[in-house]
């Protein structure tokens, strides 16, 4: 026993200088923390490659059960047509020129929507929430403005307006109105409490104050009003195509679904979906911007 | 910690006079309660001198700060910032809260800047001095960081720094190390000191901590429960420049701790057997 113990110390090198002692320190502990790190990031990749295994799985099986159920005739291949199906019919559809007319029509009407939408809605939130009076004089009104279903006044609109642009677009905005008016009153209202009263002590204008710190602070809210806005303009144009429109994709739904096209309705929503994302993205980048432009200051 | 040595000569053109007269103040609270704040508050504070105000939560102390920061007027009597009656926020008035309010979208930079934006002062001018002022409180290279990633005593420094950036006359501190530990805190009162040393603005702390008012303050002014009034009013004659760490050791720094803090506990007590045993702020 004494003797294997006599042997591990031999075997054990003895720090000869405080500086050998400190690097053999700094080399364990960078040891550890390599360590640690190498076990980490080992299991983000893991779970990054189960993620991806699990979409790509739902995606194939979705798909696959439909292809199968609709070749087997588990459902009516008729009403439900199936992948292989809408694939061609995206290729016949695109091959001709008018899609892009139509697919036009429809993401025009949508972005004027949200920005004519958006900026009124941005406006009417931030007058609303630095006027206590006016709020609460308008309060009711907008809530039960709020509570119509606004695509309800697309055939409204269109006997004003007729088949163009403008009821697509008025559908769209209204949705989009009350969505920012809502997310901007209550971003602009919920300035920090602390910050609210720096800002007084700092003897700021009200633009500066607007500019430099109520604006900024509501930013957040703001564009998730515009995230959501992008949909519900979407919504409200196909809504409004769908009743009745010279062109844009609602209408081309309607027909491809009353013919039983049902290859090409499903190709239409897919492009209707890139739409909307299309929009999301456009916002993403302009928060972006944002964002750049506020972290400076200026 | 070095300790500022160059003995400035003190200037008393960068330090306001300040004066509280015969100040009564009550206001509504949560609907319809009427509380009586301060109750013939008055106080006078020379050029540059270096106040704390003590007392029991919900005292007044913090609205005496709001009144000479121009954020309310007082229902009875004055308040005069060199000469002038507190009836707007004052540009030559810096104000620190006791969570540093820094804006957290913004680098440590621009939200030392942002005073200065406030004066609309060009860029390049903004630039340089909100620069310097992050160099003094010794957060050279950290301009561009954003300030969710610096620990609470380097947003204390910031804050600091935004503070100071305006040369104010007059500076109110609202228990402004509070929310440090006790560490840092230590640490920010010795740096404050230093920074003070070299500018002498008048200043007037607000603070729970009896030990804190008397290494920083030349003069303590202990405030009764609500409403506020003036009870004890010391100056402290420990000699400056004064080294934080080591002053607790001061036999005179202990006598004053011990008479005022009898005192200050007395107060507390009142405060909690006559009001509604809440601790609403001041």
């Amino acid at each position: 026993m004494s003797q294997r113990v006599q042997e591990a110390e031999d075997v054990t090198p003895e720090p000869a200088t405080r500086s050998d002692a400190a690097a053999d320190a700094r080399s364990s502990v960078s040891a550890l923390e390599a360590q640690v790190l190498g076990q980490l990031l080992a299991a983000r990749r893991k779970r990054l490659v189960l993620v991806w295994v699990i979409r790509v799985v739902v995606l194939v099986v979705a798909l696959g059960l439909w292809q199968i159920a609709a070749d087997r005739e588990w459902v009516p291949s008729q009403l439900v047509s199936k992948p292989s199906e809408v694939f061609t019919a995206f290729g016949d559809y695109f091959s001709t020129g008018d899609i892009w007319t139509d697919i036009w029509a429809t993401f025009e009407a949508s972005l004027l929507g949200l920005v004519i939408g958006g900026l009124l809605g941005i406006l009417s939130g931030v007058v609303l929430a630095k006027n206590e009076t006016l709020s609460r004089a308008f309060k009711p009104f907008i809530t039960t403005l709020n509570a119509l279903p606004r695509v309800a006044l697309a055939p409204i609109f269109l006997v004003w307006f007729g088949l163009g642009v403008s009821p697509k677009v008025l559908v769209a905005a209204s949705l989009v109105y009350f969505v920012l008016l809502l997310n901007t009153a209550a971003g602009v209202s919920n300035v920090d409490a602390d910050i609210r009263f720096l800002s007084r002590s700092l003897a700021m204008t009200n633009w500066q104050r607007f500019k430099s710190v109520e604006f900024p602070s509501a930013l957040p809210s703001i564009v998730a009003g515009l995230r959501l806005g992008a949909v519900y303009s979407v919504l409200g144009v196909i809504v409004s195509e769908m009743v009745a429109s010279m062109a844009g994709l609602g209408q081309v739904l309607v027909t491809a679904t009353t013919n039983l096209q049902m290859g090409r309705a499903f190709a239409i929503i897919v492009v209707i979906t890139a739409i909307a994302t299309a929009l999301d993205l456009l916002v993403s980048l302009a928060e972006r911007r944002l964002r750049r432009w506020h972290v400076r200051g200026d | 910690m070095t300790v500022a040595q160059t003995v400035s000569t003190v200037d008393h053109d960068l330090g306001a006079r300040v004066s509280i007269d015969a100040v009564s103040q009550a206001f509504v609270h949560q609907g319809t309660q009427v509380v009586h704040a301060l109750d013939g508050f008055g106080l006078q504070i020379e050029p540059s001198q270096f106040v704390g105000l003590v007392g029991p939560s919900g005292c007044g102390k913090t609205t005496i700060l709001g009144m000479l920061a121009g954020m309310y007027t007082p229902t009875v009597g004055s308040v005069e910032v060199d000469g002038q009656p507190t009836t707007s926020p004052r540009r030559d008035v810096g104000y620190m809260l006791a969570r540093d309010a820094l804006l957290p979208w913004r680098s440590a930079q621009s939200n030392v800047e942002l005073g200065l934006e406030a004066r609309r002062m060009p860029k390049a001018e903004r630039h340089e001095i909100s620069r310097r002022w992050l160099d003094r409180v010794g957060l050279k290279g950290f301009y561009d960081s954003p300030i969710t990633k610096l620990s609470q005593g380097m947003r204390q420094r910031v804050a600091i720094a935004r503070t100071l950036a305006l040369s104010p006359r007059l500076i109110l501190m609202d228990e402004p190390f509070a929310a440090l530990d006790a560490q840092t805190r230590a640490q920010q009162q010795q740096e404050f000191l230093s920074l003070w040393e070299a500018e002498r603005p008048t200043v007037v702390l607000v603070t729970h901590d009896l030990g804190e008012a008397i290494k920083l303050c030349d003069r303590v002014v202990l405030v009764s429960h609500r409403p506020g009034r003036v009870i004890q009013d010391i100056h402290i004659e420990l000699p400056r420049p004064r080294n934080a760490a080591t002053i607790t050791e001061e036999p005179l720094f202990r006598q004053h701790y011990q008479h005022l803090s009898e005192l200050l506990r007395r107060e507390v007590v009142a405060a909690a057997g006559a009001g509604a045993g809440g601790s609403e702020s001041s």
